[in-house]
This record gives C-alpha cells, sequence and structure tokens, in this order.
C-alpha cells in the first residue's frame, strides 16, 4: 500500500482514474528523460536556437549584399551585371605574414595591407565604374560590411554544422554562449552596412570629427595618401591637425602622414595628441571624453608601430583623448552624445596644449578613425 | 515600411498571448472548482491545459517584448545640424542622400550667409517607462 502511493505524484483513486495514470506516467517519464538524456535534450534545444540563429545571420549578410549590390548599380552604374564580382569580393581573404621571425613583420604586414587596399579599391572602381573617389570609399566600407557579415555567417554556420555532425555537446555549448554577441555584431555590421550606403558618419569617427573642427576655414593639404593635414592655432602654439580625407569612408594612414610631419619639421614637435574612439566598458557612459598616454589607435597594429617609433627616435611625448563607445555604437551611425562629445575633446586638447608646451611650439593633433560623413 | 509590418506583427502577436493568459486564468479557476468538486478528470484536464498556455503565453510575450525593444532601437533617427556660419542660425533636419559635415547646403533665411550642415548624428526615440 505504502509503495502504491509511493510512485503517485498524482491519485489515481486506485487505478479507476485513468487521466491520473497517465499524467503519473508522463510525470515519470520525464524524469528518467531528464536523468538519463538530460545532455542530449539540453543539445537539441541549443540546436534548435542556434538554427534559429544561422537562419537570421544568412538573412543578414544576404541583406547586406543586396544593399551593397542596389548602391553599387544606383551609384557606380555598370555595365554588366556586378553580383558576380560582387560575389568574388565577399570571398577573398587574407593571409597574415608569418610571424615565426618576428623582425621586420610589421613592413610585411603593412605591405600586404597596402596590397589588399589598393586590390579591394580597384575591384570596387571596377564594378562602379561611375562612382566618385569618394562614393568609391563609402562602397569599399560597405562591401567590406558585407565580407564580415558573409564570414561571421560562415564561421558560425561551421561551427553549429561540426556541432551536429559530431554531436558534441561542448562545440553546441561554446557557440551557444557565444550567439549574443555574435548576434550583436551581426547586427552592428547590418547598422554599419546601412551608414556606408547612405554615407552617413560612423560613431568611430569621433576623432575624426575634432580635427575636422580644428581644420574648419584653415587651408588644407595632402600630407600623405588620403591623409588631410591644415595648420592652426591654439593658446599660441602652432598646431598640426590632421584626419583622413572625407567625406567618402577613409581611415587613410595616419601612422606615416605623422611621420612626414616629424620628419618635416626636424623633430622639433613639443607633443602629439591623438584623438580616437574607444571601446567602453558595459556600464560606462556613451561618450564620456578621457585622457591618457600613448598612441591611441586601432587596427593591425602598423600604424601604432609607425607613430611609437617616430615618437621614441625625437622623444615626443604622445597624448590620447578618447571618445568611449560600444563597439556597436563604433559602425553604426553617430549618436548624438558622441557627436556632441567632440567640443569637449577640444577643450581637453586645449588644456593639454596649455599645460605642456610653451608659446611657439608646435603640437600635432590626429584625428582617428573612419572620416565617412565627414569632410575637412 | 518592412520595419512597420514587423512591429505590427509583435503586437499582434502580445494581444493573443494576452487573450491566451486570460483564458489559461479561466481555466485555472475552473480547475480549482471541479477539485473542490470532486470531479477530478477535469481538474486534471484544465490544470495541464491551463499551465501549458501560462507558460505558452507567457513566454511569447516575453519574446515579442523583446522583439519591440529592438524593432524600438533600430527606428533611429539620423539628424543634420545646419548652422549658418554668420549669425548662427540653426536648422535640424533629416538626413538626407548626400549630406555630409562642412558641406555647403545654401543660404540662410535670416542674414544671407552659408548655410553649413554642423553636425550629423543619430537620435534614438525617446524612452517610454523606465530608464
Amino acid at each position: 500500500m505504502i509503495s502504491d502511493v509511493a510512485f503517485q505524484l498524482v491519485p489515481t483513486d486506485g487505478g479507476n482514474n485513468v487521466l491520473g495514470t497517465l499524467m503519473n506516467l508522463i510525470i515519470f517519464g520525464m524524469i528518467f528523460a531528464s536523468f538519463f538524456f538530460g545532455q542530449q535534450i539540453q543539445s537539441r534545444i541549443a540546436i534548435l536556437q542556434l538554427d534559429g540563429a544561422v537562419r537570421k545571420l544568412e538573412f543578414i549578410k544576404s541583406d547586406a549584399k543586396a544593399l551593397a549590390l542596389r548602391t553599387i548599380r544606383e551609384i557606380g552604374k555598370p555595365k554588366d551585371d556586378p553580383s558576380p564580382a560582387l560575389s568574388g569580393l565577399l570571398e577573398q581573404f587574407f593571409i597574415s605574414p608569418v610571424d615565426m621571425d618576428p623582425a621586420g613583420v610589421v613592413g610585411k604586414l603593412d605591405h600586404l595591407l597596402d596590397v589588399r587596399d589598393l586590390k579591394f579599391k580597384a575591384d570596387v572602381k571596377k564594378i562602379a565604374p561611375e562612382a566618385t573617389d569618394s562614393q568609391v570609399n563609402n562602397l569599399e566600407n560597405l562591401v567590406e560590411a558585407s565580407w564580415a557579415l558573409n564570414l561571421l555567417y560562415k564561421v558560425v554556420r561551421h561551427f553549429y554544422l561540426l556541432g551536429k555532425k559530431t554531436s558534441s555537446f561542448y562545440v553546441i555549448l561554446q557557440l551557444q554562449m557565444l550567439l549574443p554577441m555574435i548576434m550583436q555584431e551581426a547586427e552592428a555590421y547590418a547598422g554599419a552596412a546601412k551608414a556606408f550606403a547612405l554615407g552617413q558618419p560612423v560613431g568611430d569617427g569621433a576623432g575624426a570629427l575634432v580635427a575636422s573642427r580644428l581644420m574648419r576655414s584653415h587651408e588644407k593639404r595632402e600630407v600623405d595618401k588620403d591623409v588631410m593635414v591644415a595648420e592652426t592655432a591654439i593658446d599660441g602654439r602652432r598646431v598640426l591637425a590632421l584626419k583622413a580625407k572625407g567625406p567618402g569612408g577613409n581611415v587613410g594612414k595616419p601612422g606615416d602622414a605623422i611621420r612626414t610631419l616629424i620628419e618635416e619639421n626636424a623633430g622639433k614637435v613639443s607633443m602629439v595628441v591623438m584623438v580616437d574612439a574607444a571601446l567602453k566598458f558595459e556600464g560606462e557612459k556613451t561618450g564620456e571624453v578621457t585622457e591618457g598616454i600613448g598612441a591611441a589607435i586601432g587596427g593591425p597594429g602598423t600604424e601604432r608601430f609607425k607613430i611609437e617609433a617616430e615618437a621614441t627616435k625625437y622623444k615626443i611625448p604622445v597624448y590620447a583623448v578618447i571618445v568611449k563607445q560600444s563597439i556597436q555604437e563604433a559602425i553604426t551611425p553617430m549618436k548624438k552624445e558622441i557627436a556632441e562629445a567632440a567640443n569637449g575633446v577640444i577643450e581637453r586638447i586645449k588644456t593639454l596644449i596649455h599645460e605642456n608646451t610653451r608659446e611657439g611650439d608646435l603640437v600635432i593633433v590626429a584625428g582617428i578613425g573612419n572620416t565617412v560623413g565627414i569632410a575637412q | 515600411m518592412e520595419a512597420k509590418r514587423s512591429s505590427m506583427y509583435s503586437y499582434l502577436m502580445v494581444i493573443f498571448s494576452i487573450i491566451i493568459l486570460g483564458w489559461a486564468v479561466w481555466a485555472m479557476y475552473n480547475a480549482f472548482n471541479f477539485q473542490a468538486q470532486g470531479n477530478m478528470d477535469s481538474f486534471y484536464f484544465y490544470a495541464a491545459a491551463s499551465s501549458i498556455a501560462i507558460v505558452l503565453a507567457v513566454s511569447s510575450i516575453l519574446q515579442m517584448r523583446r522583439r519591440i525593444l529592438l524593432l524600438q532601437s533600430l527606428a533611429i533617427k539620423v539628424l543634420s545640424v545646419i548652422l549658418c556660419a554668420n549669425c548662427g542660425f540653426k536648422v535640424v533636419r533629416a538626413f538626407t542622400e548626400g549630406d555630409f559635415v562642412y558641406k555647403d547646403v545654401g543660404n540662410c533665411q535670416q542674414c544671407n550667409g552659408t548655410m553649413r550642415i554642423d553636425s550629423i548624428y543619430a537620435e534614438e526615440p525617446p524612452k517610454r517607462g523606465r530608464a
């Protein structure tokens, strides 16, 4: 009698209640299933979730490609169908130089990056023959955003299929854990594609915006490939403000430009101030301005290397002023808080210059970042 | 247009889920009534159906809430701020293709000076409820 009651989670009235018996069976079945097949059930649920994410990524990727095609057709007016050439561009890859013997690896990487940029630009120009230089830059950035989405989709699909094929709980689990961040990144790239298609400034352009404000109504010249410089004055100091050539999507080569400017002035530069967008921690405020020491510039590190080498050669102090933002905000249309931070950055630069240099000194202010939608 | 259709679908789903939730609460109430009357068959049926409906409706509402929040965050407006270099007259309008910072966009209505785009930024729709 006791054992009969012990196995009844739901009263069955001595077996007369069919529904009660059925519910008992279901509940015990579920307990056994979760006990022996818990991991497999969890895997199946994760696979279902990943399947949805892969489909969503495929949709985002196809949407970005369609946007790129539409923009190329509208702006570039190609005579032939640009889709095969665009598909080829989206499958391009880059092989980093060997770093087993690290001596000279920066030069090799810089050279390969130059080759890649030139080839990418030439390929975009070929499929959009009517586009102006500025539009080619925007199209190049748009194609790069589509390329990134294509790669993201392929990587996620690879691990999803691998996990499914091998039924490896841990492969599936790792992908599932990273999924929220991957989806955030994909949505940010989709936003970036739209911004580049329309030529809207992005959060990463905070440094370029600051430099453009300093350069406004001063004579400009191209100091190096795709980098513009203008001379202005702050507090009796000569200030050389530089940024990538806009308003097309462009980051230029600020490392080369700073090196040229220092060499042009025989190393007599009192300080270099670099302004850039920087990643914030969760919980930090977007558009917050902070300062520090060192070369504030992202990317593969070649430009930073050049700036650090040149500054060390002439013992020039390098200061950094950054505008905080998330990775999503950096590549999507510039938020109001970031645009409004530009004036705060200029005030910081003025204070830095006032406190660390004397009248008549020469200061370089470099506005780093993508200058899409920002002229000089 | 697509975003509008998508948010319409989300709101319809929320309404449907609320109806299901309402039915589930009614079914649970009935289930307890049947239990009090000693009608255990009906009690089990209504209790099980109501529990399943509550779980489905709540999960659907939560999912749709996330979707609506995402759609709201995507509905950002990009604005161009145009300033007169002469008198500081300011105009804020929606971004149009071809706009860029420091582009000349005609003459000032006040002083006939040059109007120039001073900044372009994205503004999020105002947040409702808790910040």
